[in-house]
């Protein structure tokens, strides 16, 4: 079944506009992500291929797929570190450049950092300002507003003058999920951002992300390998296999056979 | 032996001028770039860098010309080299370059040095240093670049420092990773040039990583990191001159014993290294063994931070205008918290 079949049979997808190879893409400023006919590769070998994809203002994406099926490569080419071979990204509307990455916020798989690194919270996340606030210039009083907003944003204000290094993995992932809101994006992007990170951690960090998709109506793409828990969190599922396998609502059960394909498990095995 | 009184007394003629300033600066600058050196986990980085500029040295006694240039040269050339080599095989420690290019180097300069057919005490100075030999050009030299190391250090301090911390992010961000990583070594380059008279090829590696070792032992602070690995840098050098004076001793490996001294007292003193003992590694998957508030519930397993079901809120969790909260003030001053 492919995306506009979906859309036939449940109404109530939250992504409405799908386009493929053969229609012209109709550009929205309301929308935050478009992928037309977008192949993207690194030398001779492609990962993802003529990918068109549209993702809508709010959405909580969740990314699955086995290891090369071409998640972070997908990722990668939406922070604009790699090029696309062909076809073009669009953010609200306009090309993907330099500048609209400003709207994009991205945050890494998780990673101990040093206990005893030098670097408190605050400095942390006023990092993700750097790339505004340009060469030779010192963060100013507005960006240390932002970082105070992104730290409440991720319950983490009162930890602002602690070292980094002697929080929780957890709280060490809430503080680059701030770092990430510090530049005020409207996109979220997520790398499995809980990798590292035990059951109870993954859950606080999970919860976290919830709350900013809902309350501040951040758009969510998230990459993870669990898929039963991304599938419990996120509004709609993508499927990678060296492209789109499956695009539509997580819990729809054909989602299980794309599962089944994509990772070569057994026909019974549910996910 | 000489006393102290000597020492002060020898403090009218101008090469001993010469020899506490030079030292000096070269102990701020290296305690500076340390920081860095050492953040980035790239210690060996300076011994292979200052063991180049040996070879440059070597090269400059062989050809009998001014070995400023020659040195700087091959320090900046082995800096470019190492930057390019671990850019283009990110899957190489850092330390491999740095090791090909110090075994290279080193071959090069006994090289050199065989080929000098005649003995040149050059050549031991250029190894162990000696202040005392600094002239007014060396001392001018060594002002201007430190100047300008310092500026550059302090433009950039704030990117250098989020590409140690998290590169492909910096890159991600816009940062120019790729220059300020090469600016980066060729800073490293003519700090160690600059330095190469006043303490030599093989104690420079001393001043650029003991200093901030040091430093590193006392802080969480990044601005006050630097400020102790400059000022135990600056302390060593001076003092190593008096001891060095007082005992008539070599002026370099005098500097090196004693910022090796400082780091022996910062390491056993260490406020982080004791701190370790309260808190194991299995603490710290958790901020709660810290803090006083959530320690004292966990007996309870009720943590309120954890599971939310609490009527007052968290200490971190109050931000400055709940602060004046009557309830909030309460749980701040019970259980403390880092409310700004």
């Amino acid at each position: 079944m492919n995306v506009r079949d979906l859309l036939s049979t449940n109404p109530n997808l939250p992504s409405a506009a799908f386009s493929d190879q053969s229609s012209s893409l109709i550009l929205d400023e309301e929308l935050p992500i478009q992928f037309n006919n977008v192949t993207v590769g690194y030398g001779n070998s492609i990962v993802l291929e003529n990918l068109n994809l549209e993702i809508t203002k709010g959405e909580y994406v969740g990314i699955v797929g086995p290891n090369g099926s071409g998640k972070t490569t997908f990722l990668k080419t939406l922070l604009n570190s790699i090029l696309p071979i062909s076809g073009e990204i669009f953010i609200y509307g306009k090309p993907l450049n330099r500048k609209i990455r400003n709207d994009i916020g991205y945050v890494p798989q998780s990673s101990s950092i040093p206990r005893d690194f030098p670097l408190s919270v605050r400095e942390a996340v006023v990092m993700g300002r750097f790339g505004q606030i340009g060469l030779l210039h010192r963060p100013k009083k507005s960006d240390y507003t932002a970082v105070h907003d992104a730290l409440v944003q991720v319950h983490m204000h009162g930890f602002a003058n602690r070292p980094i290094g002697h929080l929780s993995g957890g709280e060490q992932q809430k503080v680059l999920i701030a770092r990430a809101l510090a530049r005020k994006p409207t996109i979220l992007l997520m790398d499995e951002p809980t990798s590292a990170l035990d059951f109870e951690m993954t859950k606080s960090v999970f919860k976290l992300v919830d709350e900013l998709n809902k309350e501040y109506g951040l758009t969510v793409i998230m990459i993870h390998h669990n898929v039963s828990l991304i599938r419990k969190h996120c509004q709609r599922l993508l499927i990678f296999d060296g492209t789109i396998r499956f695009d539509g609502l997580p819990d729809d059960p054909k989602a299980d056979k794309a599962i089944n394909i994509a990772y070569n498990f057994d026909e019974d095995v549910e996910m | 032996m000489a006393n102290l009184q000597d020492f002060i007394t020898s403090l009218q003629y101008s090469y001993m001028q010469r020899a506490i300033l030079s030292t000096f600066i070269v102990g701020i600058v290296c305690g500076l770039i340390g920081v860095f050196i050492i953040l980035k986990g790239m210690s060996f980085l300076g011994a292979g860098i200052a063991h180049s500029c040996f070879a440059g040295g070597a090269l400059a006694i062989l050809l009998g010309i001014d070995p400023f240039f020659t040195i700087l040269i091959f320090g900046e050339a082995t800096a470019m080299i190492i930057g390019y080599i671990n850019e283009r095989d990110s899957s190489s420690s850092s330390d491999t370059a740095v090791g090909i290019m110090f075994s290279l180097t080193m071959a090069l300069a006994v090289l050199f040095v065989g080929l000098n057919k005649e003995y040149s005490t050059n050549i031991q100075s250029l190894l162990f240093g000696n202040a005392l030999l600094i002239t007014v050009e060396n001392l001018n030299q060594l002002i201007v670049i430190s100047v300008i190391v310092i500026v550059i250090f302090f433009l950039f301090k704030k990117e250098f420092l989020f590409i140690i911390f998290d590169e492909s992010m910096a890159k991600i961000s816009g940062i120019p990773v790729k220059f300020l990583n090469y600016l980066f070594l060729a800073i490293i380059g003519a700090i160690i040039t600059i330095s190469l008279r006043a303490i030599g090829a093989i104690l420079v590696f001393a001043m650029i990583v003991t200093p901030a070792a040091a430093a590193y032992q006392w802080t969480f602070k990044v601005n006050i990191m630097l400020f102790l690995s400059s000022l135990f840098g600056a302390i060593s050098a001076f003092l190593g001159m008096v001891f060095a004076f007082i005992f008539d001793l070599p002026t370099g490996s005098t500097i090196v014993l004693i910022v090796t001294f400082i780091f022996g007292v910062s390491f056993t003193f260490s406020p982080k290294r004791r701190s370790h003992k309260y808190i194991t590694a299995k603490d710290q998957v958790s901020h709660t063994k810290e803090c006083r508030y959530c320690n004292e519930l966990q007996d309870e397993e009720d943590c309120p931070y954890c599971e939310e079901q609490f009527d007052h809120l968290h200490p971190s969790e109050i931000t400055p205008t709940e602060a004046n909260n009557p309830s909030n003030i309460e749980t701040l001053e019970t259980h403390g918290g880092d409310v700004q």
